[in-house]
C-alpha cells in the first residue's frame, strides 16, 4: 500500500530490495530520512548557483550588456568557478574577533534556510517532512537567520559591520508579521498548515488558486512577496548589505568559504521565498490528480509543473532587485509598522469575513464539500 | 640496489602527473573567476567604471566588483598614489586574502607619471605593493585594462599551486 | 500624521511608480540589445586598431629615417620621458639612442606638435600590458643611425 510521505515509501522500497532486511530496522528508518534530505540539499545548492549566474545574466540584460559568456558555453560553468575560487581562498580570522561567534554565524544563516527547505512541496509526492504545521515551521525557522546576522555584525568587531547587523535584525523581524498574517489568510480557506495539503486544496486550473479566490487574497499575495524580499536582504530592502554605504554589510569580515555559505544562503533563500509564494498562492504541483497514487510520470509532470511557476518568480525578485532604489532603513520601517501590517490585517480579517458570508466559496471556486 | 634493478622509475611513478592536472583545474577555476576590489583613485578610475560598464563588460570573464577587500582577489590601482594615500592602500591590500594579484593601471601607478617630479606623490605603486602587471596610458583604454585582465589570467593559469616546491 | 487621503494616495503612488520603473526595465530586458563590444575576440573582424578614431593617441612610433636630431621633443616634454643621444661621427651626426619611456609617457602631444620633419607620430597601438616594466621602454634605435638632413625652406619672396 503506497504510504503518503515520502520518507515511508523509500523505507518500504528499502525493504523490498533483498539483502538489505538484515540492516537494524532504525538504520533503515534514518536512510530513508536521509536520503532525502541530501538530495533536497545538493539539489536545492545547485539551485543557488544556478540563481547568481541568473542573476548575472539577468542583470547584464537589463543593463544592455552581456554577462558571463566566456567560462563555458555561454557562461555556465561560471558558478563552478565562482565556487572553486571560494574555497581556495584563504580563510581570514581578524585577530579582535569574537571568534565562537565569528565561526559559528554563516553555519546558522545556512541551517536556517536548509532546514526551511524540508517542508517545501516540489510537486507529488517530493517532499521531505510533511509536518501537519508545516505553515508555521518555515516562518518560525526563517527566524533563525536573525540570529545568524546578528551574530556575524556583532562578533565582526567592525562598525559597519555591526551596523549591517542591526539594521538586518530590525528589518527581518518586522517584516516577519505581515508575511506571517498573509500566509495565514490562505490558511483560513485551506483549513490546515500543512504544506501538501494545502497545495491539494488548490486545483489545477489559474481560477482554482488561492490567489483568485478573493480580492484580499490576491493582495495578500503580494504583500506576501514583497515581505519576503525583505526578509532575505534583497534589494529594495538592501540595506543590511549595502555596497555602495556599508561596504557589504555584516559580510565585511568574511572571506572565502564562510562568504560563500552567505552568499549560497541568500540566493537559497530567493528560491525557498518563491516556491512558498507559489505552494501557497498559486497552487503549486497541482494537476488534479492524487500526488501518492499516480504514476511515475503523472508525479514528473507534477514538479515540472511546479518549477514552472517558481522559475518566473524567482526572475521578478532578480528584476525587481535591478529596478528599484535602495530604501532608507526608516522608509522600510515605516512602511511596514504602518502599511503592511494593517493591510495584511484587514486582508486576514476581510477574509475571515468572505468565508462566513460565502460560506468558503470563492469568486471563481467551489468548496469541495 | 633499486637503481641496479631499474626499479626507481617503475615503482615511483612521476609523482607530479596528477597534482599537475588538478593544479591546471584549479587554476582554471581560479583565473576564470577574479573579483576585484573597487579602487579607484583618480582619473583613470573612470576608465575602471567604463571597463565595468556596458560597453568593455569585465563581467564576461567572470570578474565582479566587490567593496570589500577580504572578498576580492585583484586590486586594480588606478590612479595616482599621493604620500597621504599609500598607508591606507598598504593596509587594503595586507587585509585581501590570498591568493591575491595587483594591476597596476596607467602612468601614474607605474611610475608617478605625469607627476613623477612632485613631492607628494608615491613614484609608482610598485614600492609599496608587489605588482603583478603593468599597465602604460594615461588612461588606458577600457580594451587595453581588458588585455591586462587576459595577462593576468594567463599568469594565474600558470602558477603552480599545488606543486609548490619546483 | 497622514490623512487618511494621503495614506491611500501613497499606496497607489506606490504600486503606480514601482509599475512604471519596472515597465521600463522590462523593455530593456527584453528588447534592447546589448552594446557591448566583446574585445578581444568578437569583434567582427576589425583589428584592435581600428575599434578607435582616427586621430587616438596610442604610442608613439618614430620613423627614424626622417629624424634630423635636433632634440626638440626631448625638451618639450614635460616629463623627460624621451631620451636620445645624437653624436658627431665622420662628418655626419649618428643618432645613437632614441628611448622613450611609455610607462611614464602621459600622451599629451607636445612631441608630435614640435617635430619639424613628422617623424614622432602617434599610431593606434594602446595594448602594452606586461609583467615587467623594463619592456615599457621602447628603444628605437638599435644600431646608429644617420640622422636625416633638415628639408631647405625656399626663402619668403
Amino acid at each position: 500500500m503506497i504510504q503518503h510521505n515520502l520518507p515511508d515509501m523509500i523505507y518500504k522500497f528499502l525493504l523490498g530490495i533483498s539483502g538489505l532486511s538484515a540492516i537494524p530496522d532504525f538504520l533503515l528508518v534514518t536512510a530513508s530520512y536521509l536520503i532525502p534530505s541530501a538530495a533536497v540539499l545538493g539539489f536545492v545548492m545547485f539551485v543557488s548557483g544556478m540563481l547568481t549566474y541568473a542573476e548575472r545574466k539577468v542583470s547584464a540584460d537589463i543593463q544592455n550588456r552581456i554577462g558571463p559568456n566566456r567560462v563555458g558555453p555561454f557562461g555556465l560553468l561560471q558558478m563552478l568557478a565562482d565556487g572553486v575560487k571560494l574555497i581556495l581562498k584563504e580563510d581570514i580570522i581578524p585577530d579582535a574577533v569574537d571568534r565562537k561567534l565569528f565561526k559559528l554565524a554563516p553555519y546558522i544563516v545556512f541551517s536556517g534556510t536548509m532546514l526551511a527547505v524540508t517542508v517545501v512541496p516540489f510537486g507529488g509526492p517530493f517532499i521531505v517532512a510533511d509536518l501537519n504545521i508545516g505553515l508555521v515551521f518555515i516562518i518560525v525557522v526563517s527566524s533563525l537567520i536573525v540570529v545568524g546576522f546578528l551574530m556575524s555584525g556583532w562578533a565582526s568587531n567592525n562598525k559597519w559591520a555591526l551596523l549591517g547587523g542591526i539594521r538586518s535584525a530590525a528589518q527581518i523581524i518586522s517584516y516577519e508579521i505581515p508575511a506571517a498574517l498573509s500566509l495565514f489568510t490562505v490558511v483560513l480557506i485551506a483549513g490546515t498548515f500543512s504544506m501538501q495539503k494545502i497545495v491539494m486544496s488548490q486545483g489545477p486550473y489559474p481560477w482554482d488558486w488561492f490567489i483568485f479566490h478573493n480580492p484580499f487574497t490576491f493582495v495578500a499575495f503580494f504583500i506576501f512577496f514583497i515581505s519576503s524580499l525583505a526578509e532575505i536582504n534583497r534589494l529594495p530592502f538592501d540595506f543590511p548589505e549595502a555596497e555602495s554605504e556599508l561596504v557589504s554589510g555584516y559580510n565585511v569580515e568574511y572571506s572565502g568559504m564562510r562568504f560563500a555559505l552567505f552568499f549560497l544562503a541568500e540566493f537559497a533563500n530567493i528560491f525557498i521565498s518563491a516556491s512558498i509564494a507559489a505552494a501557497v498562492f498559486l497552487g503549486g504541483g497541482n494537476i488534479g490528480l492524487d500526488p501518492y497514487e499516480s504514476g511515475i510520470g503523472f508525479q514528473l509532470v507534477m514538479v515540472l509543473i511546479f518549477f514552472a511557476k517558481v522559475v518566473p518568480l524567482c526572475l521578478v525578485t532578480i528584476w525587481i532587485r535591478w529596478t528599484l532604489p535602495r530604501l532608507r532603513i526608516d522608509q522600510m520601517l515605516s512602511m511596514c509598522w504602518k502599511y503592511f501590517i494593517p493591510m495584511s490585517f484587514a486582508c486576514l480579517a476581510m477574509t475571515a469575513i468572505w468565508m462566513l458570508v460565502f460560506n468558503g466559496n470563492g469568486i471563481f471556486w467551489r468548496m469541495n464539500g | 640496489m633499486l637503481e641496479r634493478f631499474n626499479m626507481v622509475n617503475r615503482l615511483d611513478p612521476d609523482p607530479a602527473f596528477i597534482l599537475t592536472r588538478l593544479d591546471t583545474a584549479l587554476n582554471l577555476a581560479r583565473a576564470n573567476s577574479v573579483w576585484y576590489l573597487l579602487m579607484g583613485l583618480a582619473c583613470c578610475a573612470i576608465e575602471l567604471m567604463q571597463t565595468g560598464g556596458p560597453r568593455g563588460d569585465l563581467d564576461r570573464f567572470g570578474s565582479l566588483f566587490r567593496a570589500t577587500p577580504r572578498q576580492s582577489d585583484l586590486m586594480i590601482v588606478a590612479g595616482t598614489v599621493t604620500h597621504k594615500m599609500a598607508p591606507r592602500l598598504r593596509r587594503l591590500y595586507d587585509q585581501m586574502a590570498e591568493p591575491k594579484y595587483v594591476i597596476a593601471m596607467g602612468s601614474c601607478a607605474n611610475c608617478g607619471g605625469l607627476f613623477n617630479l612632485s613631492y607628494s606623490v608615491v613614484k609608482g605603486v610598485d614600492k609599496i605593493l608587489p605588482v603583478d602587471v603593468y599597465l602604460p596610458g594615461c588612461p588606458p583604454r577600457p580594451e587595453a585594462l581588458t588585455e591586462a585582465l587576459i595577462k593576468l589570467q594567463e599568469k594565474i593559469k600558470k602558477e603552480k599551486y599545488l606543486l609548490k616546491k619546483d | 500624521m497622514v490623512t487618511v487621503r494621503e495614506y491611500f494616495g501613497n499606496i497607489t503612488n506606490a504600486v503606480r511608480t514601482t509599475y512604471k520603473g519596472m515597465k521600463i526595465t522590462l523593455k530593456y530586458w527584453v528588447k534592447e540589445p546589448s552594446i557591448t563590444v566583446e574585445y578581444p575576440d568578437r569583434i567582427g573582424g576589425l583589428r584592435s586598431e581600428d575599434l578607435v578614431s582616427e586621430r587616438f593617441r596610442g604610442y608613439l612610433k618614430v620613423e627614424t629615417s626622417k629624424c634630423t636630431g635636433c632634440l626638440l621633443c626631448m625638451r618639450v616634454c614635460p616629463i623627460d620621458c624621451i631620451l636620445i643621444e645624437v653624436n658627431r661621427r665622420d662628418d655626419r651626426r649618428y643618432l645613437d639612442r632614441f628611448d622613450i619611456d611609455q610607462a611614464k609617457c602621459m600622451y599629451c602631444g607636445l612631441c608630435v606638435e614640435e617635430c619639424p620633419s613628422a617623424a614622432i607620430l602617434f599610431s593606434k597601438k594602446y595594448e602594452g600590458a606586461c609583467y615587467d616594466m623594463k619592456e615599457l621602454c621602447v628603444s628605437h634605435v638599435s644600431s646608429p643611425v644617420p640622422a636625416a638632413r633638415p628639408a631647405k625652406k625656399e626663402a619668403p619672396e
